[in-house]
């Protein structure tokens, strides 16, 4: 029981008519990396948004660390948005100061470490730096924390080749190991070989919930060609 | 927390109205130099700025134009802080937490009702500090206009006046404290409720599939239509009630005057708390940012 961090019960989104998440029962433990898979509007980013409290369900329980979605569980997720979400104005010392006032797990000096791999000097501005550092700067900040649970939404979507390289190996390397990371994404032959569990998401239906390896052993093949098979169009 | 949320809130507001309030109290200093400087108070013998213009052989056009071109300077200043302040306002609740910010916002370990009351903090601060600084620049043109500025500034700062001022308002409207007192609550509860009228039309506006920011202006407009039916319906109740208005005004002037202000007051407030709920209410269940 006290290894279940995520626990979805009968857990349904619904939007003005559609559907988002229709029932789904899910359970997820600690110190995993796992990956949540699907097609565009499958409902990966209502899945994640309902974590971190910017949706409440339209039915259904979620807890997270045992806890109903709220201000205790915001403070052990950290969540990486598919967006900026930091105001241009702000310094990266800024960014860092903010942080660690409001989450008592930022590590202060892992973000400086980071920073300055990035090359980042603490008084650049947001505004002028690129959207790849951009991107690479809310990275570190929310791998920074020592979360029990952090969600990361699309975070390869709309980098270059050798930046998902650089991302997934900040992930990997500063996460903390008794927490769990859920990756949501449609990219699965990148994150691939570094996933423990995968859930497959399809028009709100968790359709497969399994380890990578189990999915190795029983298909005999790799997470993404099953990826393709189960959303298949035209099938 | 609160107090964490509202030091960023006022480093961000803060970030583009103290420039402002520094452009405007520089320009009406020179606006005001330039008013001094005006012959048309050549009469005024004794006048530094006058005196200067004249030594300096200042052109008299020239004196002319720049003075004309100073006070455009100042109503411009002016008309900036104004609408700047407003702009601002809105902004900073509509992008701070409705828009890609609020992603950052609604995900920290603190409860939405920290979050709307960080920005009316903050907010009602800076309207604040706006009409400080707008009052602060009409006293530096004051002091331009008048032909023996530093006369005026002792009148204006000796004892003596003000006792005598005291003493005939003591004389004349003994309740005068209470009225001030009471005019004060009134500005500050008038205020807030009308900042967290704005902020709850955005809430409302929020909860449209697509046209937010039309939706809050026509939930503004509604609000206030409502409003201003709620006041005439009271009004109305109110002089059907009170049978002889004229005779209350007349003899029960001070009581009628004190229940008024009471009331207006006791409205503000109701007003505020609704508005207050209405926004906290539908940041906490019904949020949704694209």
């Amino acid at each position: 029981m006290s290894n279940i961090l995520v626990s979805a019960r009968s857990l349904t989104k619904v939007y003005q008519q559609t559907t988002a998440l229709n029932n789904v029962n899910l359970e997820i433990g600690s110190g995993k990396i796992v990956g949540l898979l699907g097609p565009n509007g499958s409902g990966k980013t209502t899945f994640i948004k309902l974590l971190c409290g910017l949706l409440q369900p339209t039915s259904g329980m979620l807890t997270v660390d045992g806890q109903n979605v709220g201000t205790q569980t915001k403070s052990v997720i950290s969540y990486l948005p598919d967006r900026m979400f930091i105001a241009d104005w702000f310094k990266a010392c800024d960014l860092m100061e903010f942080f660690s006032d409001f989450y008592s797990d930022f590590d202060r000096n892992k973000a400086m470490e980071m920073l300055s791999a990035l090359g980042i000097a603490p008084n650049d501005k947001i505004k002028t730096m690129s959207k790849g550092t951009k991107e690479k700067i809310q990275l570190a900040m929310i791998m920074s924390r020592k979360a029990k649970l952090y969600l990361l939404d699309e975070p390869i979507a709309g980098v270059d080749p050798a930046a998902r390289d650089f991302i997934l190996n900040t992930i990997l390397t500063n996460y903390n190991e008794e927490g769990t990371v859920i990756i949501s994404t449609h990219l699965i032959s990148d994150i691939e070989r570094v996933l423990d569990e995968a859930i497959f998401l399809q028009n709100g239906n968790v359709v497969r919930h399994d380890t990578v390896d189990s999915i190795r052993e029983q298909e005999g093949k790799s997470v993404d060609q099953l990826f393709r098979e189960i959303f298949a169009y035209g099938v | 927390m609160l107090k964490k949320l509202c030091k960023y809130e006022f480093r961000s507001i803060g970030r583009t109205l103290i420039p402002i309030y520094i452009a405007v109290i520089a320009v009406s200093i020179i606006a005001s130099i330039s008013l001094a400087m005006n012959v048309d108070y050549g009469r005024y013998y004794g006048n530094w700025a006058v005196q200067w213009a004249v030594e300096m052989n200042f052109p008299y056009q020239l004196q002319r134009i720049f003075t004309f071109v100073m006070s455009l300077a100042y109503f411009a200043v002016m008309v900036a802080l104004f609408v700047l302040t407003v702009v601002i306002i809105l902004q900073r609740f509509y992008k701070g937490l409705l828009c890609d910010e609020g992603y950052l916002m609604f995900t920290l370990p603190v409860k939405p009702w920290q979050l709307i009351t960080a920005k009316g903090i903050t907010a009602f601060v800076m309207s604040a500090l706006s009409c400080i600084v707008s009052c602060i620049s009409i006293f530096i043109m004051l002091l331009g206009s008048t032909p023996y500025p530093l006369r005026m500034l002792t009148e204006l700062f000796s004892f003596k006046n003000w006792s005598i001022l005291f003493t005939q308002l003591n004389n004349s409207v003994p309740m005068w404290g209470v009225y001030v007192f009471e005019f004060i609550i009134l500005a500050i509860v008038g205020s807030l409720a009308s900042l967290y009228q704005i902020y709850a039309s955005m809430a409302i506006g929020h909860l449209a599939k697509k046209n937010r920011i039309l939706m809050s202006v026509v939930a503004y407009i509604a609000i206030s239509m409502i409003l201003s039916f709620i006041a005439g319906f009271l009004s109305v109740f109110g002089i059907i009630m009170i049978e002889n208005t004229a005779y209350m005004l007349i003899n029960a002037g001070e009581v009628f005057l004190h229940g008024l202000m009471v009331f207006s007051i006791m409205a503000s407030v109701i007003q505020l708390v609704v508005f207050f709920v209405i926004t906290e209410r539908i940041l906490s269940k019904k949020l949704n940012l694209e």
